[in-house]
């Protein structure tokens, strides 16, 4: 089995509320020192493949699934065997 | 799987302290109901079935006091949700439940799930839910804890309710320092349905199948109904492991499916009912005894979201969207069908068997084999010690607190202020009240106000029960309950018909809490005697204390009345200039527990006054024919603020005004918070026969004017206020200290 | 004219859209499980407001890949009229039938109210029955309807027209553009997340959604017919 942890945020470009409101309640702890949130979530998903076939697995998941490609994008990891 | 103690063990160490089972009831049912040691989960199972909040031991005696029946009443409590006649064929199903204790501890996840649990008891009965209804009740919005507390219960209501696609329409939030440590959380659901289609809560027919349907079985809520039954301290607030999540989705799923069952195979099922508190035991339990059967169920059955789970958390666990299903024989394949459609899972657990025996099988092992009785009828009920409290006594000897009120419009605009009477938009606006397209008034209004589609007739529904006079004079504030709650329904121009009601009250133990609850309850079912509105269902939710500090004694009263011509429905917002505004009803000294009490003197104290309840019945009868004969252009009904508060509510949302005469009362009377009273406005040319049918019980007080100005003639001067200027501090109240950071 | 209403599991404004067609405009129009395969025999689709599969992933995300897709796709490379409303704009965005997508509210919560909009294209299929520049007032009721699209996208939309509804006075969700509705590039395919369903009887407070179904069957009739 292989673990595989997707990544999704937003885009650069697209205003992150969520993000913003998080940074200033950090900051209403003492924390000035965070610059920046951004908010996102990650999926980790098992595939019963082998390593090679693994990025395209994941490639086309995301394409077609998990990111909506006109406001969002991703990045994925192996993760460790534990 | 090895029972985790032996029956020995059991008896020796007494485990089932722990889980509020207590020793005399322990040795009853050894003694007198099995004749033998209880095993491990048989303990387990009497803990959850014998609770206060399963078996309502210590309430019952006092429940009784209530009236269940009248000429509509179709179903009184003991079933999922009470039913009442609305003619055509057609009835309404109502209910309320209390989910404190979880929205305390988890207030985004409590509150969900509190409104998901009440919508299976209303399609449990075969009703669609067409509204929702919520009484909320926190501690100040001055610390962070309550405002966190505020914005993820009003979340948690919204995002189950909406993505269910049911309308949350009418409700009530107050802030009071007693509900500090103890939210209360009251949620109510309506639904409608055909005559024809009532369902039952019951299981029968040997050999018939016990079906189980809905989501799997995790250790969601386990404890979470004695979990209800104990109080909280600190120990306590690390129980977060005995609150359950809710998938919306799947319960509107549920609800198609069950639906669909219902009304288009109703010769295929038994009985139906809904997994709630204490999950599969008190469902299946309840089923039995109903039926008066017998019951045998497979645990290892049972879908399981979890490994390794005992048989004990499988029938305690109080996982989400579940429903359990008797289904005659043969038909247990159709059944599946209907549930494939909609992508459920559904699975025999179990079969209806001769005798009265309830038997459980896990891990190939009879675990559990009691009379069904044991788990329901059997519970004894308790008696509770009853003391005046002594704070009440003390009262009675004091002068009645009357206010000094130098500056009208300084009163007024910090009243409108006060986070209970403040503008509640910025939580409500997150409620969906308009799906299904039936909103003919939303939240705001007096009633939520929905018309019964292809009928000319409408229901209004609202939540009501101000626990601060419960508190100060509990048979009186009983009383004021279920007068307010038929005061916002007749404002709408319906009829009451019955109520469901929440009762949430402290630690019954104590003396003084036990003569709240009976004082409370005596009063609330003479004021439904008086009023023909039956108690037709509704829930008890005792030990809201935290450390040792109760709640008000609150009393939630859910009313619900009928509109019998929609076009004839009143809106409480007036509508002409020129019409002529009428108090009715009369004005007292009545300041004790009032919202102008509290501000003034940061507490509440006194005595209710008592009033004539037959007397401001048949005014208000008076009062809904005239609207019935097309007298009135609106209605308001008065309550915190008294009459300075509703006349400025009256008028906000509109770009009208208001010129009054008050000049015959006392200043402090604008205040003033007498029961069962309205602000009419009544058209001119209607004058002459509106007072004719009201006579001495309306005063005219006025007209509506064309300008945005509130100005009212007083003993002591006038009050020249903007209703923009108030309508702003009323409407920014809530959002500002909501932001607050401190 | 026949009209579809299709149901998603979890979609629930369909009898809002249903009733305003059916008890309001007496059109003919049936519902359409999300698990039929073919639209044959209708003239126009219409995708209901509702939390299709709970929202779960994104709203609309997973409504896409349902049976019925295929066919709501056919019918709008026809040039037949397509129609989706809150979750059904964001199903038709998912779906790639309109450009952009809609995400979370600024301010991070559900919103019901009745807003002020601008009627901004009155020339299409839906809208013929309004005036360009007119204000209406429609009721809102999401918590993900915050247009975006990149800057490339929102220009092609406003040089093309392609912009029908717009938040007048006040945005309630920070809209890029303040749009609350477009139209494909044809203009057979509408997407808004107001609800005009819920705007057709004076009863429920306001008429103003009455006369894009008004619109709608005017048009799509000549459609059918020619």
């Amino acid at each position: 089995m292989i673990n595989v942890r997707i990544f999704v945020t937003y885009k650069q470009s697209v205003f992150d509320p969520q993000g913003e409101t998080i940074k200033e309640a950090i900051h209403s702890l003492g924390h000035g020192e965070v610059k920046t949130v951004k908010v996102g979530k990650f999926f980790d998903v098992t595939l019963d493949t082998n390593e090679d076939e693994v990025a395209m697995a994941v490639k086309e998941i995301a394409d077609q699934l998990l990111v909506n490609f006109n406001m969002e994008t991703y990045t994925y990891k192996v993760m460790e065997e534990a | 799987m090895k029972q985790a103690m032996t029956p020995e063990e059991i008896k020796e160490k007494k485990p089932y302290l722990d889980w509020s089972l207590t020793e005399a009831e322990y040795d009853y049912i050894r003694t007198r109901l099995l004749g033998r040691l209880p095993n491990y989960t048989e303990t387990g199972l009497f803990s959850a079935m014998w609770s206060e909040h399963c078996s309502y031991k210590k309430s019952k005696p006092v429940l009784r006091l209530f009236p269940n029946k009248n000429e509509r009443v179709l179903q009184g409590p003991g079933e999922g949700a009470g039913v009442v006649d609305i003619d055509d064929g057609q009835a309404v199903v109502f209910k309320a439940e209390s989910h404190n204790h979880p929205t305390t501890v988890e207030p985004y996840q409590g509150a969900a799930t509190g409104v998901g649990g009440i919508l299976r008891d209303i399609f449990s009965m075969g009703a669609r839910p067409i509204a929702s209804l919520d009484s909320l009740h926190f501690g100040e919005l001055d610390n962070s804890t309550t405002r966190m507390k505020v914005t993820n219960t009003v979340r948690g209501i919204g995002d189950y309710g909406n993505c269910m696609g049911i309308p949350t329409i009418a409700g009530e939030t107050t802030f009071d320092p007693c509900y500090q440590g103890n939210i209360l959380c009251n949620a109510m659901s309506v639904g409608l349905m055909d005559q024809k289609d009532i369902q039952q809560g019951r299981a029968a027919g040997i050999g018939n199948a016990v079906m189980y349907v809905g989501a799997k079985t995790g250790r969601d809520g386990i404890h979470g109904a004695t979990f209800a039954s104990a109080d909280f301290n600190d120990e306590n607030m690390t129980q977060r492991s005995a609150v359950q999540v809710g998938n919306p989705f799947m319960e509107k799923l549920l609800l198609e499916a069950c639906l669909d069952l219902i009304r288009n195979h109703p010769d295929w099922l038994v009985g139906i009912q809904d997994m709630g508190a204490a999950g599969i035991v008190s469902s299946s339990a309840e089923m039995a005894s109903e039926g008066e059967s017998g019951m045998e169920l497979n645990l290892d059955l049972v879908p399981q979201r979890e490994p390794g789970m005992s048989a004990y958390e499988i029938m305690l666990s109080e996982s989400q969207e579940r429903m359990l299903l008797c289904v005659k024989k043969g038909y247990e394949e159709d059944v599946k069908k209907i549930f494939d459609f909609y992508d459920l899972e559904v699975v025999t657990i179990g079969r209806i068997t001769a005798g009265h025996d309830y038997v459980l099988f896990h891990d190939g092992e009879e675990v559990c084999h009691i009379p069904v009785s044991s788990l329901t009828d059997d519970v004894l009920e308790e008696e509770s010690l009853e003391k005046k409290p002594v704070r009440i006594e003390l009262a009675e000897q004091q002068p009645a607190w009357i206010p000094d009120i130098d500056n009208v419009a300084e009163v007024l605009t910090a009243l409108l202020a006060q986070s209970t009477i403040a503008d509640k938009s910025s939580l409500y606006q997150q409620y969906d009240s308009q799906v299904r397209t039936n909103t003919v008034a939303g939240p705001g209004s007096d009633a939520g106000v929905l018309r019964i589609r292809g009928t000319h007739k409408g229901l209004a529904m609202t939540t009501d029960g101000n626990g601060r006079f419960v508190y100060l004079s509990p048979e009186v504030g009983g009383q004021i309950a279920l007068v307010e709650a038929a005061a916002n329904i007749i404002a709408s121009g319906a009829e009451p018909l019955a109520i469901t009601d929440c009762l949430n009250y402290g630690d019954p133990t104590d003396p003084e809490i036990f003569w709240e609850l009976h004082q409370s309850v005596q009063g609330m079912a003479d004021a439904c005697r008086e009023f023909n509105t039956p108690v037709i269902s509704g829930n008890v939710s005792l030990y809201n204390e935290n450390n040792g500090q109760a709640i008000h004694p609150t009393p939630m009263v859910g009313m619900v009345g009928l509109i019998k011509n929609i076009d004839r429905v009143i809106p409480s917002f007036v509508q002409h200039p020129g019409d002529k505004v009428y108090l009715v009803g009369q004005t007292r000294d009545d300041y004790a527990g009032s919202e102008l009490q509290k501000m003034m003197t940061g507490d509440i104290s006194g005595i209710v006054k008592a009033f004539d309840l037959h007397h401001v019945h048949q005014y208000m009868r008076q009062l809904l024919m005239t609207m019935e004969n097309g007298l009135v252009s609106s209605a308001h009904d008065l309550s915190e603020g008294g009459l300075g508060v509703a006349l400025a509510e009256t008028v906000f949302k509109t770009d009208l005004g208001l010129k009054i005469d008050l000049a015959d009362q006392p200043v402090a009377h604008l205040f003033s918070e007498t029961p069962g009273r309205f602000i009419v406005t009544v058209a001119p040319e209607k004058a002459t026969e509106f007072e004719q049918a009201l006579g001495k019980d309306a005063h005219l007080i006025g007209e509506v004017t064309n300008s945005h100005w509130l100005m009212v003639k007083l003993a002591n001067g006038e009050l020249n206020e903007s209703v923009a200027k108030l309508q702003k501090t009323w409407k920014e109240a809530i959002p500002c200290q909501l932001k607050s950071k401190d | 004219m026949k009209i579809a209403v299709v149901v998603f599991p979890g979609s629930n404004c369909d009898v809002d859209l249903y009733e305003a067609l059916h008890s309001v405009c007496h059109a003919d129009v049936e519902y359409v499980s999300h698990q039929q395969k073919s639209l044959a025999g209708f003239d126009a689709v219409m995708l209901p407001g509702g939390f299709s599969y709970g929202d779960y992933l994104r709203a609309g995300a997973i409504a896409r890949f349902t049976n019925i897709m295929p066919a709501i796709i056919k019918m709008a490379n026809e040039g037949k009229p397509v129609f989706g409303t809150c979750n059904g704009f964001q199903i038709l965005t998912e779906a790639g039938l309109l450009p952009g997508g809609l995400k979370r509210n600024d301010n991070q919560r559900f919103v019901c109210k009745t807003v002020p909009l601008e009627v901004v294209n009155s020339q299409t299929l839906f809208t013929s029955h309004y005036q360009d520049h007119e204000r209406i007032a429609l009721p809102i009721a999401h918590a993900d309807g915050s247009y975006y699209a990149d800057e490339k996208t929102l220009d092609e939309l406003e040089a093309n027209n392609q912009v029908v509804f717009r938040y007048a006075t006040e945005n309630p969700n920070g809209s890029l553009h303040n749009i609350a509705g477009i139209t494909n590039k044809q203009g057979n395919v509408l997407g808004m997340m107001p609800h005009p369903e819920r705007a057709v009887e004076t009863i429920l407070g306001s008429t103003d959604g009455l006369r894009l179904f008004e619109s709608l069957l005017e048009n799509g009739r000549i459609k059918v017919e020619a």
